[in-house]
């Protein structure tokens, strides 16, 4: 029912933009805006046969570095956010570097890790990760000590408080945060595919510009803007299952 | 003999101080040399004005603040949630607010890794007696006051607690609901004949639902113990 309901906004959304570009592509009439059944056409054809081993790179990088920042900073944010002694001991580390525009860090990033898989993968990571710990630190502050007590009086452990209480109580937050991060992270992906590798929409989507095959190119972006609304729907959806208790 | 053994297996508060630190230098003492014996199968009804440290007793009790002084034991043993089911239900029902009503009655269960295939069995029957029968798969969020009061009272009795210990667990709701979940909890209670410290700020509950009543004072002492005759009669209110 609410299924049919968002994948109709969906395919009215996405038949409002194709009108606007066939529109565009008609009244301009040059080659850098080529019409949506040409491009279309075009994918069809190249998808299988060289888009779809850049996407796939592309995606791996971003599982890869989401990954990473989960394993690394749902602890330490539980961490913080249980521990005043981790907190008092993390917070200035995480406030000094959390402003950092990661991006500008990739020279020393690459420079250390070298321009291949690992960098694009630790730079992924590097957006995530703050936002993890902060938004995991936060939920767990925001939970009554009272949550706790119908567990405490039970006799009930550590495991049984993360999955009784702490989990749930973060997953919301968590989820946003992720969220708001991979926004960046595909943008910033997108940057850093672009030297150092020959997979990966970035490099494809820039080599085709190089190659002033603009069908190609068009091609590769809309494969990136399907990778990107894929993700978010995933994201959302599991929010929408595990946040049903919310609203 | 008789005697001695009936002591052994009641909840005996013995003289205990609680303090809360308010900073390094200022600490704030919120009961003073409690002293109280609640026979086993009976309900204590502890009845005092806001802020004479009620809670504060009852979270001690229940191991969740640790005394400065004193002991807490039941059958002759420090009370250890691992040897003694102890029930709580906190002022605010104290349902978790990811689990539907169903799954929050079974957290008993989940905890102790107990049979919950089993204990679901008994919660449906809990669910029926309770007047709260489909509503089982609904958040706390999607239910009343009064039906998040009987969701907390299923849950505590489907551990079958050989301790159970409610704070004002019926000052949140409107008179009328009220009376009649006093009248739900005594049904309940009566089959069970849990050793019961309810904390109230209501006279008539006290009387209506206190085998025994204590008076508390502000600065967290006990001004006196009543036996109370009135215990489950409904003149009592
Ligand atoms: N966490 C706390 N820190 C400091 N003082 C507290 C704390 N909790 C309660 N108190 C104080 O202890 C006294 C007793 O509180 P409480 O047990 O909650 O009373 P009651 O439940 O009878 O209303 C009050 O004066 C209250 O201000
Ligand atoms: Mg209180």
């Amino acid at each position: 029912m609410h299924w049919k309901k968002l994948l109709t906004t969906y395919l009215l959304g996405a038949a409002f933009l194709l009108i606007l570009w066939q529109i565009i592509a008609f009244i301009a009439s040059i080659p850098i805006i080529p019409q949506p059944s040409r491009v279309f056409t075009r994918l069809a054809r190249i998808f299988t046969s060289s888009i779809a081993i850049h996407a796939a790179y592309s995606l791996w990088r971003i599982a890869a570095g989401l990954v990473l920042a989960v394993a690394i900073g749902y602890p330490l944010g539980l961490a913080m956010g249980y521990s005043r002694c981790a907190d008092r001991l993390l917070s200035p580390m995480v406030y000094l570097t959390y402003p950092v525009p990661k991006i500008a860090l990739l020279p020393i990033l690459m420079l250390l890790a070298g321009v291949g898989e690992l960098s694009k993968i630790l730079m992924i990571f590097l957006i995530i990760v703050f936002q993890v710990v902060i938004a995991v630190r936060d939920a767990i502050r925001a939970i009554p000590e009272e949550t706790f007590f119908p567990l405490r009086v039970l006799g009930a452990g550590f495991p049984a408080m993360l999955r009784e209480v702490i989990l749930p109580a973060t997953l919301p937050k968590f989820l946003t945060a992720v969220r708001v991060a991979m926004a960046t992270a595909i943008s910033v992906l997108f940057f850093t595919e672009t030297f150092g590798t020959q997979y990966g929409m970035g490099y494809f989507i820039m080599d085709a510009w190089l190659r002033v095959n603009y069908l190609d190119m068009y091609a590769g972006i809309l494969v990136l803007s399907v990778l990107g609304l894929a993700l978010f729907t995933v994201i959302d959806t599991t929010e929408r299952a595990a946040c049903r208790w919310q609203r | 003999m008789q005697m001695n053994s009936s002591r052994r297996q009641s909840l005996i508060i013995q003289d205990i101080t609680v303090t809360y630190s308010q900073n390094e230098h200022a600490s704030f003492e919120a009961l003073h040399h409690i002293r109280l014996t609640v026979p086993k199968g009976t309900v204590c009804a502890v009845l005092g004005p806001s802020g004479c440290g009620k809670s504060t007793l009852i979270k001690t009790v229940a191991g969740l603040l640790h005394p400065a002084s004193g002991t807490v034991t039941m059958d002759g043993a420090p009370l250890d949630p691992h040897r003694v089911t102890i029930g709580f239900m906190p002022q605010n029902y104290g349902l978790l607010p990811w689990r539907t009503a169903l799954s929050n009655v079974l957290l008993g269960p989940r905890i102790r890794k107990q049979d919950v295939q089993a204990a679901r069995a008994r919660a449906g029957e809990l669910f029926t007696q309770l007047g709260i029968a489909g509503l089982e798969g609904r958040f706390p969020k999607e239910l009343s006051g009064g039906q998040q009061q009987r969701v907390a009272l299923a849950r505590a009795f489907l551990l079958a607690p050989d301790l159970l210990l409610m704070d004002e667990p019926f000052s949140a709701l409107d008179a009328i609901t009220r009376e009649e979940m006093q009248d739900v909890f005594l049904t309940l209670w009566r089959e069970a004949q849990t050793t019961t410290v309810l904390v109230t700020h209501y006279v008539e509950e006290a009387l209506y639902l206190g085998r025994t009543i204590v008076l508390m004072r502000a600065g967290g002492t006990i001004a006196e113990t009543i036996d109370n005759p009135l215990f489950g009669k409904k003149s009592a209110r």
